[in-house]
């Protein structure tokens, strides 16, 4: 199927339904089973890792099959941190799916963990070399603004004269 | 033929397009048997299996020569296989491909 036909099977209400599921407990299970591979860990030594007992073995099995899908949040915590990994879970755009569906590969499936991702350092390197950039700019602003909404100082974002401001 | 009945559920098709995508990402050895397994009794007739709708979907196939795994019939099951004969139909079409009596066509879902 072509990336054109792909994106227009995505017309289909039930097809997206199905895609969306499918990305969703698919990939966290294979992604559990290649990082525990790829630490040379069996599922009992997963389990020790990620939940402090070896006997919740059965559960590392369930984990890895993708029809499972009943994962909690607390617990893709505790795994992505005996991967010593990052957990993204949000609601995105169709668009991001389609990326990750076309263009992932075993590697993608495979993040590496905190002390091999060389990405970070290269991101860092990056950034010495651009002008400096202020991150927490937006929050900042925001920060003034509720100064400002509190009144316990003067709004100096655009809000002196607004009805929150009076406030 | 697979093509055209999984056609008509689109959801099922997704996640089986989802399910041999990933397959195909990672190692035969690493692949689950809830996903994959070869049907004992009938040489080389294997099912990939995936979930879609409170029911199990299935595909009969073999892997042809050149590793690629031909299917030869779809169908769900709950408590029963639907169709109720689907694998001894599957097991006769897998051996009348063997012998050339079918066109096999290429497809990725």
């Amino acid at each position: 199927m072509s990336l054109e036909q792909l994106i227009k099977s995505l017309d289909s209400v039930e097809y997206r339904q199905g895609f969306v599921e499918g990305h969703a407990k698919d990939t966290i299970a294979f992604q559990i089973k290649q990082l525990r591979k790829a630490e040379g860990w069996d599922q009992k030594k997963l389990a020790e890792v990620a939940f402090g007992r070896p006997a919740l073995q059965p559960m590392v099995s369930r984990y890895e099959n993708p029809d499972y899908g009943k994962y909690s949040i607390t617990t893709l915590l505790e795994l992505a941190a005996a991967f010593d990994v990052a957990l993204v879970v949000r609601f995105a755009p169709f668009s991001e799916l389609v990326e990750w569906d076309v263009y992932s590969t075993e590697k993608t499936l495979r993040p590496p963990k905190y002390s091999q991702d060389v990405a970070l350092s290269r991101m860092a390197a990056c950034d010495q070399k651009r002008p400096p950039v202020d991150i927490l700019g937006p929050m900042k602003l925001d920060a003034d603004r509720s100064t400002g909404f509190l009144g316990r100082g003067k709004p100096t974002d655009g809000h002196q004269g607004s009805k929150e401001g009076a406030a | 033929m697979f093509s055209k009945w999984l056609g008509k559920n689109p959801g099922a098709l997704a996640r089986f397009r989802v399910r041999v995508r990933d397959l195909n990402k990672v190692p035969q050895a690493d692949w689950n048997k809830k996903q994959f397994r070869y049907l004992k009794g009938h040489k080389q007739l294997a099912e990939i299996k995936w979930k879609w709708s409170a029911r199990e979907w299935r595909g009969f196939g073999y892997f042809d020569v050149e590793g690629y795994f031909v299917i030869v019939m779809g169908c769900t099951h709950k408590e029963n296989y639907d169709p109720l004969n689907c694998l001894d139909t599957a097991a006769r079409r897998m051996r009348e491909a063997l012998t050339g009596e079918w066109e096999i066509k290429s497809y990725e879902p």
